[in-house]
């Protein structure tokens, strides 16, 4: 089964997210230091960039999840939302986390609550941080999923205002440079190593998924042997 | 602040997270195999036990 094959896809996932980060220290070029307060800084971009990417991708299998234990009951969903929730949490805190330091190194600020694209990322990890320490803290029941899972339906809605808000409005965050349409202005370089990131990261949420699922097994099998043992 | 601390400060906070995360997530499986383990090994020497008084 693919779940037993999770630590391997995980470990393959973190060895290309180590990569990237070799990568873009040592291969990917430095940008010109007339173009940005803090050259050095924009660094951060080559995990900043494939962990958003990543979170997008765990907020997706957060809906999934969410949709499949709301309209059909099912157990698959109901560990795909838990799976995709943690996962959406820490590389949300990553890209976050990320986000602030290189504001603070080229803007002097590390927040801007008039941006949208901060705001709208901010809540959907808001809500990660909901989801997790909420269903952490409940006991585990059929009114407790439908309220985190709604919560999950719909908090998704974030995601593409999140994806299309530096196309509307660019107030701090830097609009697309990647996936623009019209030619990238992107070094080819640095656009590699965002692509391996952002496929490095994929990989190690998959991964990440995958052994939330055998974890879910494992405390199946580990309540039968519990009723076993006390009946 | 130089450009490189903030570098470093992010990457740092990023590799925590990451790293603190696939313990946790380890750490919970590792945990689970380990208690399975331990009553499968009980519910065996209880099947045991059981049989042995039936023999009796």
């Amino acid at each position: 089964m693919l779940t037993t094959k999770a630590p391997l896809i995980l470990g393959l996932g973190y060895c290309g997210v180590a990569a990237t980060l070799g990568l873009g220290f040592l291969w990917a070029p430095q940008v010109s230091i007339d173009a940005f307060e803090s050259p050095s800084a924009q660094r951060i971009f080559y995990w900043h960039v494939p962990s958003a990417w990543a979170a997008f991708l765990a907020f997706g299998i957060l809906f999934v999840g969410s949709a499949l234990w709301i309209f059909r009951r099912s157990e698959l969903g109901w560990k795909l939302h838990v799976a995709g929730a943690e996962a959406g949490l820490v590389t949300g805190l990553m890209t976050v986390w990320s986000g602030c330091i290189w504001g603070a190194a080229e803007w002097g600020v590390p927040w801007d609550w008039a941006d949208p694209r901060l705001n709208t990322f901010g809540l959907l990890t808001l809500l990660a941080v909901y989801l997790v320490l909420g269903r952490q803290s409940q006991p585990d029941s059929v009114e407790s999923r439908d309220t985190f899972s709604t919560f999950g339906l719909y908090g998704f809605v974030l995601v593409p205002v999140t994806y299309v808000a530096t196309r509307l409005w660019t107030i701090r965050h830097p609009g697309p440079v990647v996936a623009t349409g019209e030619g990238s202005s992107l070094d080819s370089d640095m656009g590699l190593v965002l692509l391996i990131g952002a496929i490095s990261f994929s990989i190690a949420i998959v991964g990440q998924v995958l052994l939330s699922l055998q974890t879910s097994q494992l405390e199946q099998k580990l309540a039968v042997l519990q009723s076993e043992m006390d009946g | 602040m130089e450009s490189i601390t903030y570098l470093a400060i992010a990457y740092l906070g990023m590799i925590f997270a990451l790293g603190i995360w696939t313990y946790i997530v380890a750490t919970r499986h590792s945990r689970l195999i380990l208690q399975i383990e331990s009553i499968e090994e009980a519910l065996a020497q209880q099947n045991a036990n059981k049989e042995d008084s039936e023999n009796e």
